[in-house]
């Protein structure tokens, strides 16, 4: 069943040198591991002008820096497109926590 | 097992202080991350979805228990409490700091381990055979071997920069326990003309991509030779191996496009010039090395067959089913072999918790001489146990979530981390795997279901060893979301076959429904209990589960 | 501009020149492609010559025809492109060769240990890599396992 296509906005992400985590980069350019706070940018090319800077001196803090595209949703907010990135922001989907650690 | 020198301990102390200036810089920013990422995949340090991953090389598997204490301290100080073990007999942590990590390998080091070569356009580490050693079908034991091609390729200064990752298996039985036919260079053991033993030489097997089975370039090669015949075959691929794409990179291409014949023709051509060089092995290395492997200080026990026998009939039927699964006949009278589960639907297949590690440790000292081996099914291995101290073993590991009595049955899944842990895949797998354990729980159904294997990958690249699964299942993306190819009758042993994909993917939702199915079909098909998956499969191919499955689509 | 030859940092007196550019006076560095084409001249003149090697270079084609060459230099396209560690170790434990050998290219500290392991006695760093940091590359590894143009005796030859 096709649905209407929902409008793309760009955020940044990449992954903090230091723990190798998901790092999304914020409205005050601050790399953070939530996504739900990151930056939209309207359009792919503005994002990619921040990810190439960032790739060039920012790599003390963040390690790949790349463009990822996001589906708006009405509410002003966002999903992501592809499993990969959903579990990137969310974590694993299987058990973390050993069943016989307290 | 092999105890390091002072050179061997210099070598992974230096490396580990290495990598550490290298830290410092990416730290520090001297060099970015297109410069340090070749350096970290040379010590086993993957970027995934959640952290770095480090891979730690057990070489051909083998672990003493203070090496296994070492592990799970590491995963309570540096990580989340836990290790995976891999297809390629490794260790996985998923968590860890990048500042941490060269203190990790210094904690390594003290135990004789390390990460070198794990990653990386390198040759990687040398596996073989979980029952190395002990296994009645055993024509020699492959692990001098395993140990004398782990320092050979260990900093080899020639090939660490090769097209792609180099994958090298040895095996010395009947049965291919190592999946030699499935690697860029398989060595069999063999017995010679004069009934000596030597090696058959084996090269461009491998998944992926593009699955192929290994072929022969070399019946017999005369043990001193080992070393020579390798390095012209790295040679040769060093400087004739495709680097234009890297899906096309890997020896089993070079040895495809050439034919085995040409392929083997320049290798013997180079090792014409080389195998008179001090490259050749000594009598003098060769007994160093196999010293380490001597056998076991055995008690000298009655045989113990009929024993055994009887214990896999005991009315304690958890254990005389786990005697019938996982124990596994040995050369020394009154010991055995027992495979432990590393397969609990509660966890990820492969994880072990640091408590779990801890208590392994101690059980390995109790009821195997310290020692413990990882096998490529992500299992582990307790070579040396006396049969008449089964039952209290088998207690002693229930009570860890460690006495699943399924070895090589269904449940015993091979599965990759896939899409929840790694960067490189499409879809997920572990939770594939739960849905299998947590599904098929009822043991009979298992037991009469027989052995098949089931293997699954989050992605071509095939960790998981899904083309050669009796079920193989390989997750896709498709626009974003995750699906699943179903294939059938792969083998990896010295049969190997590739499996077969049966048609059209199945959503994340039907897949473990779709080889239920499978399953159901088969036990309707077969001519008999004896007959295996595997069997059934070669005898009437895919033709009535594509059936059931797809219809007449 | 300053290389590392042999351990240390000095100044390089050869230069590299281009296909179509005039040679200037002194040491030269050439393409393999334009040896091919000017070898006798290239030979004759004054001054030592060098010559670039691919990494695809078939030595057994090649290097018959490098007699009077004094420097080798071995391209590294990529520092992942590894077969010039081949080219190095033939060059120097098959073919006997005497004169420099030097890696050229992207040619990274990190990889200075294994090249010179392999017989390459000369580096030219990457532009705007540090020098003076590069040369504790080679004494990061007091042990080695393998055999190579260094010592073609592996480890096991070695020990005790």
């Amino acid at each position: 069943m096709a649905t209407a296509k929902r409008p793309s906005g760009y955020l940044l992400t990449g992954n903090f040198t230091e723990t190798g985590g998901p790092a999304y980069r914020d409205p005050n350019d601050r790399w953070v591991r939530d996504a739900f706070s990151a930056a939209l940018f309207p359009t792919e090319a503005d994002a990619k002008a921040v990810a190439d800077r960032a790739r060039a001196s920012e790599q003390r803090v963040v390690s790949d820096p790349y463009v990822c595209e996001v589906a708006l949703t009405e509410a002003g907010g966002f999903e992501f497109k592809s499993a990969r990135e959903r579990i990137r922001a969310g974590g694993p989907t299987t058990p973390v926590r050993r069943p016989d650690r307290s | 097992m092999y105890q390091y020198d002072q050179y061997d301990q210099r070598a992974v102390a230096e490396r580990a202080a290495q990598f550490l200036g290298q830290v410092e810089r990416r730290l520090s920013g001297e060099i970015l991350e297109d410069e340090f990422k070749p350096l970290r995949l040379q010590n086993g340090l993957y970027m995934q979805l959640h952290g770095y991953m480090l891979r730690v090389a057990i070489p051909y598997g083998l672990l003493s228990s203070k090496q296994i204490r070492k592990f799970a301290h590491i995963a309570r100080k540096f990580d989340k409490g836990y290790g995976h073990l891999t297809t390629r007999q490794n260790l996985q942590y998923n968590w860890l700091k990048l500042q941490d990590v060269p203190e990790v390998l210094r904690e390594l080091a003290s135990v004789e381990m390390h990460a070198v070569q794990t990653s990386g356009n390198c040759i990687r580490n040398t596996t073989s055979d979980q029952f190395a050693g002990v296994a009645r079908d055993e024509i020699e034991d492959p692990r001098p071997y395993a140990e004398l091609i782990r320092q050979w390729s260990t900093f080899h200064p020639e090939f660490a920069f090769l097209p792609r990752k180099f994958k090298i298996a040895i095996a010395g039985t009947d049965s291919d326990r190592a999946a030699i036919y499935l690697h860029d260079i398989g060595v069999r053991i063999v017995r010679g003309p004069s009934g000596e033993t030597g090696f058959q030489m084996l090269v461009g097997g491998g998944m992926g991509r593009t699955p192929l089975i290994a072929k022969s370039i070399r019946e017999f090669l005369p043990k001193q030779h080992l070393l020579s015949y390798l390095e012209s075959i790295l040679r040769v691929y060093n400087m004739h191996g495709r680097r234009d794409n890297k899906f096309k990179a890997r020896i089993k291409i070079l040895v495809d496009a050439l034919g085995a014949e040409e392929f083997g023709r320049q290798v013997e051509a180079e090792w014409a010039l080389i195998k008179d060089s001090a490259l050749q092995l000594t009598d003098a290395e060769v007994q160093r090395v196999a010293k380490y492997f001597a056998p076991q200080p055995y008690a000298k026990l009655p045989e113990s067959d009929a024993k055994l026998d009887a214990l896999a009939l005991s009315s304690n039927r958890d254990f005389g089913r786990w005697v019938r699964n996982n124990v596994t006949r040995h050369r020394q009278p009154g010991y055995c072999a027992v495979t432990i589960s590393v397969k609990n639907p509660k966890v990820p297949p492969g994880d072990l918790s640091d408590t779990q590690l801890d208590a392994l440790a101690d059980l390995a000292d109790r009821y195997s001489f310290g020692e413990a081996r990882v096998t490529h099914r992500q299992n582990l291995v307790f070579a040396d146990v006396r049969v008449d101290a089964l039952e209290a073993l088998f207690k002693d590991l229930a009570a860890l979530d460690l006495g699943v009595a399924n070895s090589e049955k269904l449940t015993d899944v091979i599965c990759c981390p896939g899409l929840d842990y790694c960067d490189l895949a499409n879809a997920r797998s572990i939770p594939i795997a739960l849905e299998i354990m947590q599904r098929f729980t009822d043991v009979d159904y298992l037991e009469d279901l027989g052995d098949v294997s089931i293997k699954m990958s989050g992605c071509i690249n095939a960790c998981g060893h899904h083309h050669v699964g009796n079920i193989g299942i390989l997750g896709i993306d498709k626009q974003g979301e995750e699906f699943y190819q179903l294939m059938l009758g792969g083998s990896a042993d010295y049969d190997a076959s590739i499996g077969a994909v049966l048609g059209k993917a199945f959503p994340k939702d039907k897949i473990v429904e779709a080889v239920a199915t499978v399953l159901d079909t088969y036990l309707k098909i077969r001519d008999s209990a004896d007959e295996t998956f595997l069997m059934t499969y070669r005898r009437l191919g895919a033709e009535p589960f594509k059936k059931v499955l797809y219809g007449d689509n | 501009m300053e290389i590392i030859r042999n351990g240390e940092i000095v100044q390089d007196r050869w230069q590299h020149v281009a296909d179509d550019t005039p040679l200037p006076e002194g040491d030269v560095i050439v393409s393999l492609t334009r040896f091919g084409a000017e070898r006798d001249a290239l030979l004759a003149r004054p001054g030592k010559l060098g010559v670039r090697l691919p990494p695809d270079v078939d030595l057994v084609e090649t290097f018959p025809l490098l007699d009077g060459v004094a420097l080798l230099a071995i391209e590294f396209p990529k520092y992942t492109d590894g077969r010039g560690y081949s080219t190095a170790r033939l060059l120097r434990e098959r073919y006997d060769f005497k004169g420099e050998l030097r890696a050229v290219g992207d040619v990274l500290r990190d990889q200075l240990f294994y090249m010179r392991r392999c017989g390459i006695d000369a580096f030219e760093l990457k532009a705007g890599k540090d020098i003076k940091g590069a040369l504790e590359a080679f004494r990061e590894f007091s042990v080695t396992y393998q055999g190579a143009a260094d010592d073609p005796r592996p480890l096991f030859r070695r020990r005790g």
